[in-house]
């Protein structure tokens, strides 16, 4: 536990520098880890700890969930407006912040669905930190097909379960 | 197709009965008169589909009656038989014959002679408690696979598979034959890509049981542990360790990419393996020499098995076919599966790296969906998990023609997938 939390904050510390200097160094750090081996100056790096542990899980806000088509992590331009409502929402409330679920329907293996669901959740966090807000305030978290919206195979329920979905958390 | 080496008597009677030399029917009857059984067994190898196997008989095993002596030589049959390389037929003149003893009072205790029919043979004799009677008679089978035909067998191999249990679903390990079915976690959350220590000692898997996802490392002892391995913000999944045990294969985002990344398993230490910012990796897979993984990346425009070559970081692209591949597993003699998506279906496929043959299906054309291979130590087997309307359940598929052969034969065993089999 001990460990994890100083690789976490290693990570945190490069991703400051990173933003800090945007040029590209390449200082060597004591376990042989360089700034290049991790970051490439277009990450949006996520923040080190997570939201769940420090924040409080803010109920009574809903958003909509944003569909995907199969096997795409791009955001269809009709689903934009509902990111455009979680990004007002972020401008409005300054203490708060969202963590983005990405989901999946069942088709292919879960090894792969687990990473496309976060791909669609980062798809969303990369929107809504080029609309202004900072990305120390959005997290993500992917769950594959393992929560589906909609039980079920076929069209109607598949294109229920690729979405991503938005929870908000508030400061203690 | 098959490689098996036949036993010298099966080689005579097909020639006999396919060729219909006189000589040789002559020889054929001499041979039988001075034989009694071998008439029949040549019968028995000719109408049956067992062409191309070794025959092997058990009737020379003496049991004491009891219900471990029993299991025992039920289970070393079974294991020989699903082997692949023996057809099992109880009656004189195979071509390898298992005589000797099998007490079980208290437990089990076997000493068995293997002679082959040209009276060659070896000794293998072992006693051990309750618990060991299964054990024992899955090791007595390998080495007897090993022996006959000089290659590995897969019946001590465990397997570790995923059960879902309501919403939730946990870590389960068995037998290779199904049985011994024990359960690891009960999380009661989502548990999903467990994946063997190299040594056995252990796994890694991915459990959401504080929400999201986390890699843990579970080590059996005693004592049992379980620490968390990797817990990075965002996607933690995949991992994997690779074959000495130095590194862990792994997906992660911290970067605000989800990307491919190797972990030293002493330091803690990072190497990010991908630079795609517009891709997404998935499912790594060490070769057998860890010189290179096996990954799924869809930058091509749809999901593909790639490879990585560690110290170079450069991706390459390896199968073209199917519309898409994925889940790739590295087998112990250099061959991948992996499972496939053609015409709508997902199947098992078998490909060789640095081979123009192009990707040879393995599983049936039966209107199922087959994935996540895993390969057995035998290099022969392929453990994927078969959906059909919407039920998924484990089956065994023999990349040599076999039939396949469901892991957990009762109807209603459940729910069971992701299954990784120790090499």
């Amino acid at each position: 536990m001990k460990k994890i939390t100083t690789v976490n904050f290693l990570i945190v510390s490069l991703a400051a520098s990173m933003i800090a200097t945007t040029g590209c160094s390449t200082t060597k750090r004591g376990d042989g880890l360089s700034d290049d081996e991790i970051l490439d100056v277009n990450d949006i790096p996520m923040t080190g700890e997570r939201f769940d542990t420090l924040y409080q899980r803010e109920e009574g806000v809903s958003f909509q969930p944003v569909y995907f088509g199969y096997d795409n992590y791009q955001i269809p331009v009709g689903e934009q407006a509902k990111i455009d409502a979680a990004v007002e929402f972020l401008r409005n409330n300054s203490g708060m912040v969202i963590v983005i679920e990405g989901h999946c329907d069942d088709r292919g293996t879960n090894e792969y669905n687990m990473s496309l669901g976060e791909y669609r959740a980062q798809s969303i966090r990369a929107y809504i930190t080029n609309a202004g807000i900072s990305a120390n305030r959005i997290q993500t978290a992917s769950f594959g097909e393992e929560r589906p919206a909609v039980a079920g195979s076929g069209e109607t329920a598949w294109s229920k379960n690729r979405r991503g979905e938005f929870v908000a958390y508030r400061a203690h | 197709m098959s490689q098996v080496k036949l036993g010298l008597e099966s080689e005579k009677s097909e020639k006999i009965m396919n060729k219909k030399n006189l000589t040789k029917i002559l020889m054929f009857a001499l041979v039988a008169s001075a034989l009694p059984c071998f008439a029949q067994s040549a019968h028995i190898r000719i109408t049956g589909e067992a062409s191309g196997k070794n025959t092997l008989s058990t009737s020379g095993l003496q049991s004491d009656g009891s219900a471990n002596s029993a299991t025992f030589i039920g289970v070393l049959r079974s294991d020989l038989n699903r082997s692949g390389y023996f057809s099992i037929v109880d009656v004189g003149g195979a071509g390898v014959s298992l005589i000797g003893s099998v007490y079980g009072a208290g437990g089990i205790s076997a000493s068995v002679e293997v002679r082959k029919i040209n009276g060659t043979g070896f000794r293998w004799a072992k006693n051990g408690g309750v618990d060991d009677v299964r054990i024992l008679a899955h090791e007595l089978s390998d080495t007897i696979v090993q022996n006959i035909t000089g290659k590995p067998g897969m019946a001590s191999a465990p397997i570790i598979l995923v059960g879902k249990r309501g919403n939730g679903s946990d870590i389960y390990i068995c037998d290779a034959d199904g049985a011994r079915l024990r359960s690891i976690t009960s999380d009661g959350s989502t548990s999903m890509s467990p994946s063997w220590l190299p040594d056995r000692s252990g796994f890694l898997y991915t459990s959401f049981k504080t929400g999201v996802s986390e890699i843990y490392k579970v080590t059996f002892g005693p004592p049992a542990k379980r620490e968390r391995f990797a817990a990075y913000p965002g996607l933690n999944n995949g991992g994997v360790v690779s074959p000495d045990g130095m590194r862990a294969a792994l997906v992660l985002s911290l970067t605000g990419n989800v990307e491919l990344y190797v972990k030293n398993m002493r330091s803690g230490k990072l190497t990010r393996l991908t630079r795609t910012k517009r891709s997404n990796e998935s499912s790594p897979n060490w070769s057998p020499n860890g010189s290179e993984i096996a990954y799924v990346s869809d930058a091509s425009g749809a999901p593909h098995v790639w490879l990585m070559d560690q110290h170079s970081k450069q991706g390459k692209r390896l199968v073209y076919g199917p519309s898409e591949s994925v889940a790739p597993d590295w087998g112990p003699d250099g061959r991948i599966a992996f499972c496939g998506r053609e015409g709508g279906r997902y199947g098992i496929y078998i490909v060789t790296p640095k081979s123009s043959v192009r990707p040879i299906l393995v599983s049936p054309s039966d209107g199922a969906d087959y994935e996540d291979p895993s390969w057995a130590p035998d290099a022969r087997h392929i453990i994927a998990t078969r959906t059909f309307y919407g039920k998924r359940k484990l089956v065994i598929l023999d990349t040599q023609g076999d039939s396949p052969v469901d892991l957990f034969p009762s109807a209603a065993a459940g729910d069971w997938y992701l299954a990784d089999w120790a090499k």
